[in-house]
C-alpha cells in the first residue's frame, strides 16, 4: 500500500477513534462496562506488519507522537508503545504474515498490551488508585474483544485494497 | 543517519520536527501564552468532525427521547383513561351506598311491616317504565301485589313471584292491573283517601282520583300508602300533589300526583309487605 494512502486511512481511523471515544464515553469509575477504541494502532498493525522493523520503529514513533499530540492528547504513551509494540510484530512477522487467525490474536494481544501497560506503570508508581480485577473485568475484556472485531474488518480492508494494487500493477 | 534509507530519514526528521513544535506548543500552553497551532489544529477537527458527529449524536439523541415521550404519552393517556374509568366506578359505587343507606333507614322506619331487601336484576329498555325483575323471590318471602318501594318512596308492586326473582310493575306503567289505595294526610289530623289508577306520561304524573269527591286537597300534599287493600302496610310515600283538576261542579275529578322517585333509575329496592318484619 502506498504511504499516503496508509497516512489517510491511519487519519480516518483516529478520528474514527474519537468518535467512538466521543459516543462512548468510558467509566472511568469502572461501574458498567466499556471499552477503549484502539482502531488506529489496529489499522497501523495489519498496513505496516510485512515492514523492516527499523522502519516499523520509525513509523510507530512518528504515528504516536502524531496521535498524541492530536487526537489522543496522551504524549508519550503512544509515542513509546506504538513502535515497541511494532518492533514486537515484527519479530513475529514470519509467524504471522501468511494466516489470518494468528494475526488478529496478535493484534488483540498487542491491544492487551497496549491497554494494560500504562495502568500497570501509573498503578505502580501509584499515579492511579483502581481495583484492578474490576478494572480488568469492565474494560479490558471489551476493549480486547471488540478491537478484535474492528481488526478483522480492517484486515478485510487492508488486505482487499492491497490485492487491487496488486492486480493493478500485474 | 547513513544507514538509514530515504524513508527511515524523512520520518525520523519529521519526529524531531513535531517533537520540538509539540513540546515547545506544551510548553507555550502552560505559560499561558497563545497557541495559534494547537487551537487551529482544535478548531477544524471541532469544525469537522466533532462538532457535526456531536450534533448527529444530539439528533439521535432527540429522536429516542421523543419515541419515548411518545411512549410516556401512550402510558399516560392510558393511566388518564383508567382514572376516568375508576372515576365512574367510584361515583357508581358512591350512589349506591347513598341508595343502601337510605333504604337501611327506610328499613328501620319499617317497624310493623314485612320488607325484603333486593336488587334490580333486569330492566328491559323495551318496558322500561313497565316491569323490571328483582332478586327476590318466594323463597325470600316475596308474594304477589306486595308494595316495591325505594328509600325514596313506592315505586311499584310485585306481579309475578319466581322462587329466587320477581316481576314487578312499575307505577308509571301504562296498564296498571291493580289501584293503589292512597291518602292525602291534612293539617287538622284528617286524611283524604283516593286511589291511584293510572299514569299520565305527558304530565309525568299519577293520576289519583279521591274517594270522597266534596274533600279538598292542595297542592304540594304528600301522597302516601292507605293500607287499604292490599298487601302493603300505609305510610309509605307515594309522591307530591302537583295538580288539581275540578270538573263544572267545582268538584275534585283527578289529582295529579308527582312520583316521589326517579323512576327512571335505581338499583337497589325494598319489597314491603304487611305483616310482621323478617
Amino acid at each position: 500500500m502506498k504511504l499516503r494512502n496508509a497516512f489517510l486511512i491511519m487519519i480516518l481511523l483516529a478520528l474514527l477513534d474519537e468518535l467512538f471515544a466521543l459516543w462512548g464515553a468510558m467509566d472511568f469509575t469502572y461501574q458498567s462496562f466499556g471499552w477503549v477504541p484502539y482502531l488506529a494502532f489496529s489499522g497501523m498493525y495489519l498496513i505496516f506488519f510485512r515492514w523492516d522493523w527499523k522502519t516499523q520503529l520509525y513509523l510507530g514513533a512518528f504515528i504516536g507522537l502524531i496521535y498524541d499530540f492530536c487526537f489522543g492528547g496522551s504524549f508519550p504513551v503512544n509515542f513509546i508503545l506504538y513502535p515497541l509494540l511494532l518492533v514486537e510484530m515484527s519479530i513475529l512477522k514470519g509467524f504471522i504474515q501468511g494466516d489470518r487467525v494468528y494475526r488478529i490474536l496478535t493484534g488483540c494481544f498487542s491491544v492487551f498490551l497496549l491497554e494494560v501497560i500504562p495502568v500497570l506503570i501509573a498503578v505502580s508508581f501509584k499515579q492511579l488508585h483502581i481495583s484492578l480485577v474490576r478494572w480488568f473485568v469492565h474494560q479490558v475484556v471489551l476493549t480486547v474483544l471488540v478491537n478484535g472485531v474492528f481488526m478483522i474488518l480492517i484486515d478485510g480492508f487492508v488486505r482487499d485494497i492491497e490485492n487491487r494494487n496488486e492486480n493493478k500493477v500485474s | 543517519m547513513g544507514k538509514l534509507n530515504k524513508l527511515q530519514r524523512i520520518l525520523v526528521i519529521l519526529i524531531c520536527f513535531v517533537l520540538g513544535f509539540g513540546t515547545a506548543m506544551f510548553g507555550l500552553r502552560q505559560n499561558s501564552l497563545s497557541n495559534p497551532g494547537y487551537s487551529a489544529w482544535t478548531y477544524i477537527k471541532y469544525g469537522l468532525f466533532e462538532y457535526p458527529l456531536t450534533s448527529a449524536r444530539n439528533v439521535f439523541s432527540d429522536i429516542s427521547n421523543l419515541w419515548h415521550v411518545y411512549a410516556d404519552n401512550e402510558y399516560l393517556n392510558e393511566q388518564l383513561a383508567q382514572q376516568r374509568s375508576y372515576k365512574t366506578l367510584y361515583e357508581e359505587e358512591k350512589n349506591k351506598n347513598q341508595e343502601l343507606e337510605s333504604l337501611l333507614e327506610v328499613q328501620n322506619a319499617l317497624e310493623d311491616a314485612k320488607y325484603v331487601s333486593a336488587t334490580v336484576l333486569e330492566r328491559s329498555s323495551k318496558s322500561w317504565n313497565q316491569t323490571i325483575t328483582i332478586s327476590a323471590g318466594s323463597s325470600s318471602g316475596v308474594e304477589k301485589n306486595m308494595l316495591v318501594a325505594t328509600s325514596d318512596g313506592a315505586v311499584g308492586l310485585v306481579e309475578e313471584v319466581q322462587s329466587s326473582t320477581s316481576i314487578v310493575r312499575l307505577f308509571t306503567t301504562e296498564t296498571m292491573t291493580n289501584d293503589i289505595a292512597v291518602k292525602m294526610s291534612m293539617e287538622d289530623g284528617t286524611s283524604v283517601e283516593g286511589v291511584l289508577e293510572s299514569y299520565d306520561a305527558k304530565r309525568n304524573a299519577y293520576k289519583v282520583y279521591l274517594l270522597n269527591e266534596t274533600e279538598t286537597v292542595a297542592i304540594g300534599q304528600n301522597v302516601a300508602t292507605s293500607g287499604k287493600g292490599g298487601n302493603y302496610p300505609s305510610g309509605i310515600f307515594v309522591g307530591t300533589v302537583v295538580d288539581i283538576k275540578m270538573n263544572d261542579d267545582a268538584i275534585v275529578s283527578t289529582v295529579y300526583v308527582k312520583p316521589a322517585t326517579n323512576i327512571s333509575g335505581f338499583d337497589y329496592c325494598l319489597v314491603i309487605g304487611s305483616g310482621v318484619a323478617q
